[in-house]
């Protein structure tokens, strides 16, 4: 798989409306011919979302998951009363902890995303700087009609 | 199941004084006729200046749009139903609702944005280069249109039961006449304004019911002293005076294992809803799109936090003044099914009050009804008939098609609706099983793995399709009084319910298109790098997709 | 007498037989010809999907290929006739309810004659699906020229 380098004009001026120490992948890294693989990324991008990517499902799948696992498993001392609230713990955990915890990890992943996105030199906004026509074209210049 | 009390109409109990009550009636009406008016406004705006970037929809817009759409009877009425009856089981629509968009975050947002089609049959059929893959989705999406509606058909005859009272068509119990009422309504709407899916329209639909729901628990908590300024958490002391079976633990291993099957179908489920992932489609860019998926999820907690608070309120003030919620002579399920507002008439709150609740709950089933209809007319009238049938049609030929579906799918789910065969949340799940088992895995796989292709995308969702029905014929077509009248095989609907079939069958489809990619050819390499372009980082311009950049604006993907 | 005529087209075979008379129009009184596609919001609505709405709203056309492609070929193909017969050509393309998009577009251009294509049909089929000829010719003050097509 070979990578070609394309749209340098492109990337330089996404450098150029890079936030802060925009470490960019090099502007060497054609992503259309870099494979998306959910478990071996091919581009430092892919690598660092992907590893986003897994933490928070990790995360998640304790917070859905866990509670009533637990529950299962001990249910004695999953249902004692919490202090003050007076919650059975395990309803709890479920019915509050459970959509705050998501809503939660949320926010965290889409901010992180936000930070990947800046560092890899990515703005934020709708409209184009660079010639985006000759990138396209660029782009479909090395594809070839294989089946 | 012995009833201790008369039903009214043959469904509701006496407590929840079934009768036409005006001030409500004119609510819902004046509600209908704000959305109408809405759609009305949004139509007639000129687009004169089409090819200028006007504004766009905000993240909080389509944040609450997002809540709109999520935010159907199911949600207001049904959620509270399942938690007051059926204890922690309830709870598993409560965290499996919410917790499906993360998933949807951070597998498909942003990816379905940069693919940029329309509809949940054209991301299948582009991806795949396949008619046959398009007219399948097709297909799924009008099915699913159909059996989530017949949940949402229920609420709104429950609730206007009780606004409307029993307006007596004969042959028909008042439940019937309310369903046909109400789905007719729905339908006549759609047909005329169809605006009711606008981000603005949606905006005002949320707006309204989740005041209205809110309302309903912070003054139920506060006339009955269960709480003052946080109902949500302060309900937590009050389920130690409950049943011991609104929190009990599971008993056995059945228990458990369905709780983890209806969330995690719930979950996969909502990842595989043409009318939530359209969304994804129309906004600005991929920041939007995952900016207004929190904030949608944060609009739908509102709702969510607050839902076993009523069920709890609900449930205490029934036991109170009706009778046992539990066991023999216990609380019908269509009483459940509208506890959120017997709650508010126990709570002897003035008429309007209780109405303006009830009208929250109707205007949740018809807004969510109106949005399902709509993506099962662009179906049948863009996938199957303009896509396959007639690429000539024009587009007067799409609207009659269009308009002609959306009635279809209303006659038909108002039939269905007749005789309630399940709660509101059950038949709505039946949906999402459906739609876990065989749209998700080809948003996923289509997004996240180049080499799925058209052989596996056609086999994946025919056994999804075939699977998804087997727990459908075994328990819920007996219902109708068909095959017998009975659950087909009870063994198979403990390990396979079709409340949470996806738990089975989702992982079955995977398999399934997965080994059928790898045993047959890979896609063309343009397909593959569209998917690639799904990921990349670089920016796009806001008006292309990825097709687009990959070539150039001007072949089209292989067709069979 | 006439300095701009409008052939509105929505590419169907009707609206094209409309297409020779405007040409032929716009030649002899050496007026400028607008050919105007309008893209039905009824139609992105219940074809597309109402989400579709707003995309138009803000500016998306060029995203929406499909709609995109039929509403050029549509002018396209009237530009074409026109500069065969070496006419000026305008084309133009919005979205919104036909008629009222096509009478609004005559009135804010300055168009003297709008020129259609419509079917004869009759009776029952007529009273429910009307015609847009028909609803122009309601809406406007403007001269309207029909064409019928009889089928």
């Amino acid at each position: 798989m070979t990578q070609d380098r394309h749209g340098d004009g492109r990337t330089s001026t996404e450098e150029d409306g890079a936030k802060g120490e925009a470490r960019t992948d090099g502007g060497n890294v054609d992503y259309l011919e870099s494979e998306v693989s959910l478990f071996s990324p091919s581009t430092p991008f892919m690598r660092d979302h992907l590893r986003m990517i897994w933490k928070g499902f990790a995360v998640w799948a304790v917070i859905v998951f866990a509670p009533p696992v637990l529950t299962f498993v001990a249910p004695d001392a999953m249902s004692t009363t919490m202090p003050v609230i007076g919650f059975p713990l395990h309803y709890f955990l479920m019915a509050v902890g459970g959509p705050t915890g998501t809503l939660l990890l949320s926010l965290w992943y889409t901010r992180r995303r936000d930070a990947l996105d800046d560092k890899y030199g990515i703005g934020e906004g709708s409209t184009e700087t660079g010639g985006t026509p000759d990138g396209a074209g660029e782009a479909a210049a090395d594809g070839g009609g294989e089946a | 199941m012995s009833l201790a009390y008369v039903l009214q109409s043959g469904l509701l109990p006496e407590g929840l004084n079934v009768s036409f009550k005006p001030l409500p009636g004119v609510l819902v009406a004046a509600m209908l006729l704000l959305f109408l008016v809405i759609g009305y406004v949004f139509k007639i705006s000129d687009t004169e200046g089409m090819w200028v970037a006007g504004r766009s929809i905000g993240n909080i817009e389509n944040g609450m749009a997002i809540g709109a759409n999520w935010m159907s009877a199911a949600s207001y009425l049904g959620m509270a139903a399942l938690i007051a009856t059926s204890g922690i089981y309830g709870l598993a629509f409560v965290v499996g609702w919410t917790a499906n968009f993360f998933l949807i975050l951070i597998f498909l947002a942003a990816q379905l944005r940069r693919f940029g089609k329309y509809t949940a049959p054209d991301f299948v059929g582009d991806r795949f280069n396949s008619d046959t893959a398009r007219a399948l989705a097709a297909i799924t999406t009008f099915l699913i249109g159909f059996v989530y509606s017949i949940g949402q058909a229920r609420g709104m005859g429950l609730v206007g039961l009780y606004i409307f009272g029993d307006i007596g068509i004969p042959g028909l119990t008042g439940y019937q006449s309310m369903v046909v009422l109400m789905m007719t309504i729905t339908v006549a709407y759609l047909a005329l304004s169809g605006m009711l899916g606008a981000t603005k329209n949606m905006a005002v639909q949320f707006t309204i019911l989740i005041v209205a729901f809110l309302a309903g628990v912070f003054v139920v908590g506060w006339v009955n002293g269960y709480s003052t300024l946080l109902p949500q958490i302060q309900y937590g002391a009050l389920i130690n005076d409950l049943s011991a079976e609104f929190a009990e633990p599971f008993g056995n291993f059945d228990g458990f294992y369905i709780w983890i099957a209806t969330a995690f179908s719930l979950i996969v489920g909502t990842a595989g809803l043409p009318h939530v992932l359209v969304r994804f489609y129309t906004v600005e860019n991929e920041r939007t799109a995952r900016w207004s998926t929190v904030w949608g999820l944060f609009f739908i907690c509102l709702l969510y936090w607050s839902a076993p608070a009523f069920a709890a309120f609900g449930t205490d003030l029934y036991a109170e003044n009706i009778g046992p919620v539990y066991g023999e002579g216990g609380m019908a399920t269509e009483a459940a099914d509208v506890i959120v507002v017997l709650a508010a008439q126990l709570s002897n709150l003035p008429t309007w009050f209780v109405g303006l609740v009830a009208a929250g709950g109707i205007a949740a089933a018809i807004a969510t009804t109106a949005g399902l209809f709509i993506a099962g007319s662009s179906a049948i009238s863009h996938d199957i008939y303009t896509n396959i049938v007639n690429p000539d049609a024009t587009q007067r030929e799409q609207i009659i098609v269009g308009r002609l579906s959306v009635v279809a799918l209303g006659a038909l789910t108002t039939l269905a609706a007749l005789d309630p065969a399940a709660p509101i949340a059950a038949l709505v799940s039946y949906a999402f099983s459906l739609a876990g088992s065989v749209l998700f895995p080809m948003f996923f796989l289509g997004l996240w793995w180049e080499n799925a292709n058209r052989q596996g995308a056609i086999a994946g969702m025919v056994s999804g399709l075939v699977l998804w029905s087997v727990p459908m014929i075994n328990e819920v077509v007996p219902t109708y009084g068909l095959l017998g009248g009975e659950t087909l095989s009870p063994a198979l609907a403990t390990w396979m319910p079709a409340i949470g079939s996806a738990l089975i069958v989702t992982p079955v489809v995977f398999i399934v298109t997965i080994a059928v990619s790898y045993a047959t050819p890979e896609p063309p390499k343009e397909t593959k790098r569209i998917v690639r372009q799904c990921h990349s980082p670089k920016r796009m311009k806001r008006q292309q997709t990825a097709e687009d950049i990959v070539t150039d604006g001007g072949e089209d993907p292989a067709d069979d | 007498m006439y300095d701009n005529i409008l052939v509105p087209t929505d590419g169907s075979e009707t609206a094209e037989v409309a297409v020779e008379h405007a040409v032929e129009m716009a030649k002899r009184y050496e007026a400028t010809l607008h050919t105007l596609y309008v893209v039905d919001i009824d139609a992105v609505n219940f074809s597309l999907g109402t989400e579709q709405l707003d995309r138009l709203k803000s500016g998306g056309l060029d995203e929406m290929d499909d709609v995109k492609e039929g509403a050029e070929e549509a002018t396209g193909r009237v530009a074409d006739r026109a500069s065969e017969e070496g006419v000026d050509v305008v084309e133009e393309v919005r979205a919104g309810t036909p008629h009222d998009t096509i009478v609004k577009y005559a009135e804010n251009n300055g168009i003297d004659v709008i020129v259609m294509g419509s079917h004869g049909r009759g009776g029952v089929k007529r009273a429910l699906l009307g015609s847009v000829a028909e609803r122009v010719l309601r809406t406007t003050h403007l001269p309207v020229f029909v064409v019928d097509v009889e089928e």
